[in-house]
């Protein structure tokens, strides 16, 4: 445990069940993608390293079970994350639907301070398959980004490895944004003295 | 409905990190598998994975490898599954997979059980033999002696590996590591005997023990007889899976077997001794015809093993134990990571991480969200205690059911802790051999936690988190607390414990006599007690800058501390005392910080630990430079102290003279309140210190002052010459001093204070027990004795950087403790003043011993000096009437008596004496302090004394852990346990009722015992503790001595240390 240098970034990546989170963090990751569907149980855990702005960024990347019967894994689970990514599939338009709940969920069980200014990211994934399937405009997407409160936006195929990179590279950088923010409000100083009253009954231990 | 569906997902997550954290496992297959896939795995790799792993520290991965592959092919998981998830943070699992994976699996056991175990299908025939040595024999490699990769052959999945058969009742097992290296020796285990369910005794009835090489019958029936008297843990899991698996070991090889047909075997040493011989069997199974074939064997033949029965109590094997050796790192291998048998994690509850004991970020960040799923989880689903699954082998329970922050689960070799202290997880992953008990490591993780809070205090934790739960506290952890950290987790991750102080939860006392505490005492008290006045506060010293305070009320605490982190003495107010784990957290800054101490370490130790970390490497790089610039200062020293000698020895001018310039060289005594130029240390720190037993909100500042006693020492002898130079021999030549008779008048003024407080108190002492003083002598004289030649051989193997081996390191601690953030140079001042205060008593003690030389007498006598040498030789004589002065020379001096004690041995054994019992300790409840007995006469090698630690280890988690068997207490109706023992001993029993504890004069006694094999009868250990209400006291002796025995040295270990608490023990201290 040297490297201390480095900031490190919670982001929980959220979502229906098979919109491709799982993939997606693999490609992020191992540049990695496979056809073959795993349900997530409970949540994975990957970790990334970034480069922005000359700064060293650890992404502690929580992928989590969009199926429902996976996800009862506690109110702590979401506590302190620095970044929320949300999922759907362009062309499952019930993932889309589903998005302003995830959402909601996560401000509710994440206990979020300032629920107004933490950074989300919505990824609408599966890009790659053809446009008849396609359920979602990237209009109808940008609508709801905008009526959520202007999250960024971006298609992706982690098939392909569209648009990845760069998502990640909006995650890292509104997550440090904001951390640098709740850092501004700390620097107050803080008073550490302890009051000794040699004679005191209250003060240390008696035993 | 919805508490199923989340038990199953997060039970197949206990297992993912089961995975991770098992020591052997090399890939995240497990992660990959169901949950129950998991567990089995857990189970047949687990058992011997401790003994082999630890032994052999190199080339096991082998084995594993194989082993887990083949464990994993069985279950139908293709290899390259297995692959692909290698090298994968997280196994990414396939809950459909597993499905289909699990039922598959249970219709492939069903079948397998049906064909392979079935008494009535399975004969044992001529092939058997032949067949299990295909299945398992390990080749046998020739001179091979050292640690080796493992060959191991293990069967397709077809074939069952150990069969049973009902009608001839044996149970033959290929033999596979050979007694002699060059041949294969094969015998056959007639009549496998199964006492009773869970824990049954194996008796090997006829031994056929073929060997070309070795074939008296005096060696057979040695066989036979270690045999017979193996200890057989029979353990019965009640698996709702239908595997079952035999582990056989024996302590140089050990085979898995399991009705699935997966055998492994592995063997790790090929030292041909009897010991080897020594075969334990494990039964994991639920599969009920197994069991019940078991029983059939057992219950023909019970009559037989009724004479051999081994208890319950017995614990490991001598001989197995294996000195588990892990450092901190972080080690960006996933493999070595994975191999560790302990881990501390420490994260915020948001799973960010705080501290990893093992691993580079990379490794471990992932890791730490898994740790908080499973923390949020205890968390969401608040079990009550009553919740207990025994189902998928590991068992899962709340330590404490009035404290649910603490939560842990263990596998059969692992075990999981985890301690919510919100906003901070800390967790601890063991598989320690000998099992580490949770709340050994609750323990543990409790101090790790209020290290962090000595650091930062808990306002600024909780502050630091509160509407941030995203904080990264590492920002605020410096690279001296992480070092510290490391240092805490290293001591805490082998199977013993380099400091007792750990592990029995007080402190040790430096062994003095009760008068020269009390000086240290005195001398504490009059140079920090604001009610009473300074002596000859005269000079104002130039450090002294806060002029307008008084030091004296800055002072809180005050602690010398000699090193191994021996207190010898304590200032304190009236209403607080320390906490022990404050204290301990105290000496671990002030000695375990590689920035502050002069830190020594034996090259054997990294010659012994070689293949470690390689942050460890350079530290012992570090040490090394220290070793040599050490040296050389004790170049130096020696020289000095051959002067002392001189100066000691010497009566005629001539010398004196010629060490006069020496003397003048260095130093002079004109003024006793300056600081002596020796003793003025250039090791000052001012550190500030939370204690969070003392009040966990906010810190306290701790001065830190390192003095060498030998340089003090040093300082008393020069001084003491030039007392006497001046006052008998005033013609010399000493650089201007001569003959100021305002000085000496000065000098002796304070002297004949000092001498006169002295007597005081010798003349108490006197009255009230000459007796006693008569005995302090003669233990005296024997511990002198004693320590003739062992000096230095206890420490001498300073196996460690903690301070329990190092050598004699004559470097005490002197810690005073303020509140006051600005009171560094008031506090320095009272150490100054203390100082030179032991260095004037010292001398004046010196020069008081002196005047029994016949020839410093006579100079005396010779010198007719003024008047103020009369009034001083008057003082002198009229303090001391006592004879045998000469005996106890300078016993007065607090600096040569507290050096003489940094350097004896502890208390021996021998000088009890209780000459069967190896080793003790005894705890005082009252001062939470305890007496180490010496590792001399019984535990003379390094590698010993650590096994003892291990013992002591064992020993304590037996006692600590809650879910003990009852019947390993044996209940000790003590009525007179202080008078005549030898009428009770009849009465140690075992104990059937708890509520039996108590005797009939209301006190209370716990007596446990432990039993631990050895490679012969006589080399069996035995531990034995008994607890009151007022002591502790743990004895390792020799398995042939009787309770009887046992409870009588108890008693006399007890006795002696309640006769000498005062010597022992610190009791009070100082108080104000």
């Amino acid at each position: 445990m040297s490297s201390r240098k480095k900031t490190l970034l919670k982001v929980i990546i959220l979502g229906d069940s098979g919109v491709g989170k799982t993939s997606l963090m693999q490609q992020f990751v191992n540049n990695k993608f496979s056809h073959q569907y795993k349900a997530t149980i409970g949540a994975d855990f990957l970790t990334k390293e970034m480069l922005i702005e000359d700064k060293n960024v650890t992404i502690q990347l929580w992928d989590t079970a969009g199926q429902e019967r996976f996800q009862s894994l506690g109110v702590a689970f979401y506590r302190g994350a620095d970044c929320c990514v949300l999922v759907y599939d362009v062309t499952n338009s019930k993932s889309f639907e589903n998005l302003s709940s995830w959402k909601d969920e996560f401000l509710i069980q994440a206990n979020v301070k300032n629920p107004d200014n933490f950074p989300f990211v919505i990824l609408g994934n599966k890009i790659d398959l053809e446009e008849n399937k396609r359920a979602i405009t990237t209009k109808k997407a940008l609508s709801l980004c905008e009526s959520l409160g202007n999250i960024p936006y971006f298609e992706t195929s982690a098939k392909e490895n569209v648009n990845i990179e760069v998502a990640f590279d909006i995650v890292a950088r509104n997550a440090l944004q904001q951390e640098l923010e709740n850092d501004a409000e700390f620097n107050e100083d803080y008073s550490d003295a302890i009051n000794i009253h040699i004679n005191g009954e209250q003060s240390g231990c008696a035993c | 409905m919805a508490f199923k569906a989340t038990w199953n997902s997060s039970s197949s997550l206990f297992n993912k990190l089961a995975g991770h954290a098992r020591t052997e496992k090399r890939d995240d297959g497990a992660a990959g598998a169901s949950a129950k896939e998991t567990a089995k795995e857990t189970v047949s790799v687990q058992h011997h994975s401790v003994e082999v792993d630890g032994s052999c520290n190199t080339g096991d991965g082998g084995h594993t490898e194989t082993k887990t592959k083949d464990v994993c092919k069985h279950l139908g998981k293709s290899e390259d599954g297995n692959k692909n998830n290698n090298g994968n943070d997280n196994g990414n699992s396939d809950v459909l997979n597993q499905k289909d994976n699990g039922s598959k699996d249970d219709s492939i056991n069903d079948s397998i059980i049906d064909n392979e175990i079935d008494p009535h299908k399975t004969r044992l025939n001529s092939n058997l033999n032949s067949n299990l040595s295909n299945s398992f024999l390990l080749a046998p490699k020739q001179n091979q002696r050292s640690f080796s990769n493992p060959t191991t052959h293990t069967t397709g999945t077809s074939s069952t590996t150990l069969r049973l058969n009902s009608n001839s009742k044996r149970l033959s097992i290929t033999r596979i590591g050979s007694v002699s290296p060059k041949s294969p020796s094969t015998f056959d285990i007639n009549n496998l005997l199964l006492a009773s369910k869970p824990i049954a005794t194996v008796n090997f009835e006829t031994v056929n023990y073929n060997n070309s090489n070795n074939n008296s019958s005096n060696l057979i029936s040695d066989v036979r007889e270690s045999l017979t008297n193996s200890i057989t843990d029979l353990r019965s899991i009640n698996n709702n899976d239908n595997s079952s698996l035999i582990s056989v070991e024996t302590s140089s090889t050990t085979f898995n077997l399991n009705s699935n047909g997966n055998s492994t075997a592995t063997r790790y040493n090929d030292s041909p001794i009897l010991s080897d011989l020594i075969p334990t069997i494990t039964l994991y199974s639920e599969n009920e015809s197994l069991e019940n074939m078991l029983n059939e064997l057992i219950s023909d033949s019970q009559s037989q093993l009724n004479s051999n029965l081994i208890s319950a109590q017995t614990g490991v094997i001598i001989d197995n134990l294996l000195i588990n050796f892990e450092l901190s790192d972080d080690s960006h291998d996933l493999n070595q990571f994975h191999k560790m048998k302990k881990h501390f994690f420490i994260l915020s509850s948001a799973g960010k991480p705080i501290y990893s004991m093992h691993g580079s970020d990379d490794i471990i960040t992932g890791y730490m969200g898994l740790i908080q799923t499973i923390a949020s989880y205890f968390e969401n689903f608040n079990l009550d205690s009553n919740f207990y699954t025994n189902n998928t082998n590991f068992s899962f329970f709340i330590t404490d059911p009035n404290n649910d922050s603490v939560k842990s689960f263990q596998t059969s070799d692992t075990i999981f802790v985890f301690l919510n202290k919100s906003p901070i997880i800390l967790v601890a992953i063991s598989s320690i051999y000998p099992k580490e008990s949770e709340n050994t490591l609750t323990y543990q993780l409790n101090f790790l936690y209020e290290f962090l809070i000595s650091s930062l205090s808990k306002p600024y934790l909780i502050r630091s988190f509160k509407n941030r739960d995203n904080y990264d506290l590492r920002k605020h952890l410096g690279r001296g607390d992480l070092s510290r950290l490391d240092s805490l987790c290293n001591e805490f991750s082998m199977n013993y414990y380099l400091n007792p102080s750990f592990l029995i939860g007080g402190l040790e006392g430096i062994y003095l006599r009760k008068k020269i505490r009390d000086k240290i005492n005195k001398i504490f008290l009059e140079y920090s007690n604001k009610n009473k006045k300074q002596k000859n506060n005269n000079s104002i010293n130039s450090d002294n800058i806060n002029n307008n305070t008084n030091p004296s009320k800055s002072l809180l605490y005050g602690l010398l501390v000699a090193p191994k982190e021996k207190l010898i003495s304590v200032i304190r107010p009236r209403r607080h005392t320390l906490h022990t784990s404050d204290l301990q957290l105290l000496f671990n800054v002030v000695f375990n910080s590689n920035s502050f101490k002069n830190n020594n370490a034996n090259e054997d130790y990294y010659d012994y630990y070689n293949s470690n970390s390689s942050r460890y490497q350079s530290e012992v790089g570090s040490i090394r430079s220290n070793i040599t610039n050490r040296t050389t200062a004790s170049n130096i020293f020696s020289n000095i102290n051959n002067n002392n000698n001189i100066n000691n020895m010497s009566s005629s001018n001539s010398n004196i003279n010629s060490n006069i310039n020496n003397i003048n060289n260095i130093n002079n005594i004109n003024n006793q309140n300056n600081l002596s130029m020796l003793s003025k240390s250039e090791e000052e720190f001012w550190i500030p210190i939370c204690l969070p037993k003392f009040n966990p909100n906010g810190f306290l500042y701790a001065f830190i002052n390192y003095i060498d006693l030998n340089k003090l020492e040093y300082e008393v002898e020069v001084k003491s010459q030039e007392l006497y130079n001046k006052l008998y021999n005033k013609n010399d030549n000493t650089g201007g001093n001569n003959g100021d008779n305002n000085d000496l008048r000065n000098i002796l003024n304070n002297f004949s204070f000092n001498i006169n407080s002295n007597s005081n108190s010798n003349s108490n002492e006197n009255n009230n027990d000459n007796e006693i003083r008569n005995e302090i002598r003669n233990d005296m004289g024997n511990d002198m004795g004693n320590d003739i030649g062992n000096v230095n051989f206890d420490f001498n193997s300073n196996l460690n950087s903690s301070g329990f081996f190092e050598e004699n390191n004559n470097k005490i601690a002197m810690v005073l403790i303020s509140a006051n953030k600005n009171a560094f140079y008031d506090l320095r001042k009272i150490s100054n003043n203390i100082i030179n205060s032991l260095i004037s008593n010292s001398v004046s003690a010196n020069n008081i011993n002196n005047k029994n030389d016949q020839n410093y007498n006579n100079k005396i006598n010779d010198s007719n000096n003024n008047g103020i040498g009369e009034n001083f030789v008057m003082n002198v004589n009229g303090s001391n009437k006592t004879t045998n002065r000469k005996k106890t020379e300078n016993s007065n001096n607090i600096i040569k008596m507290l050096n003489d004690s940094l350097t004896r041995n502890r208390v021996s054994v021998l000088d009890i004496p209780a000459p069967l019992i190896y080793h003790f300790i005894f705890k005082s409840k009252k001062n939470l302090q305890y007496v180490f007995a010496s590792f001399k006469p019984n535990f003379p090698t390094k590698e010993s004394q650590l096994k003892l630690m291990i013992l002591y280890s064992e020993l304590f988690s037996k006692i600590s852990d809650k879910k003990l068997n009852k019947n390993d207490f044996i209940n000790l109706s003590l009525n007179n346990f202080n008078g005549d023992i030898s009428a009770n001993t009849n009465n140690v029993n075992h104990l059937s009722n708890t509520n039996n504890k108590n005797n009939k004069n209301g006190q209370r006694y716990e007596a446990y015992e432990t039993k631990w094999k050895g490679n012969s009868k006589n080399n069996d250990l035995i531990g034995f503790s008994l607890i009151s209400d007022t002591y502790e006291i743990y004895l390792i002796s020799g398995g042939l001595v009787n309770n009887e025995y046992l409870i009588k040295s108890a008693k006399k270990i007890v006795q002696w240390c309640k006769k000498n608490e005062e010597r022992l023990f610190i009791c009070g201290g100082a108080v104000y």
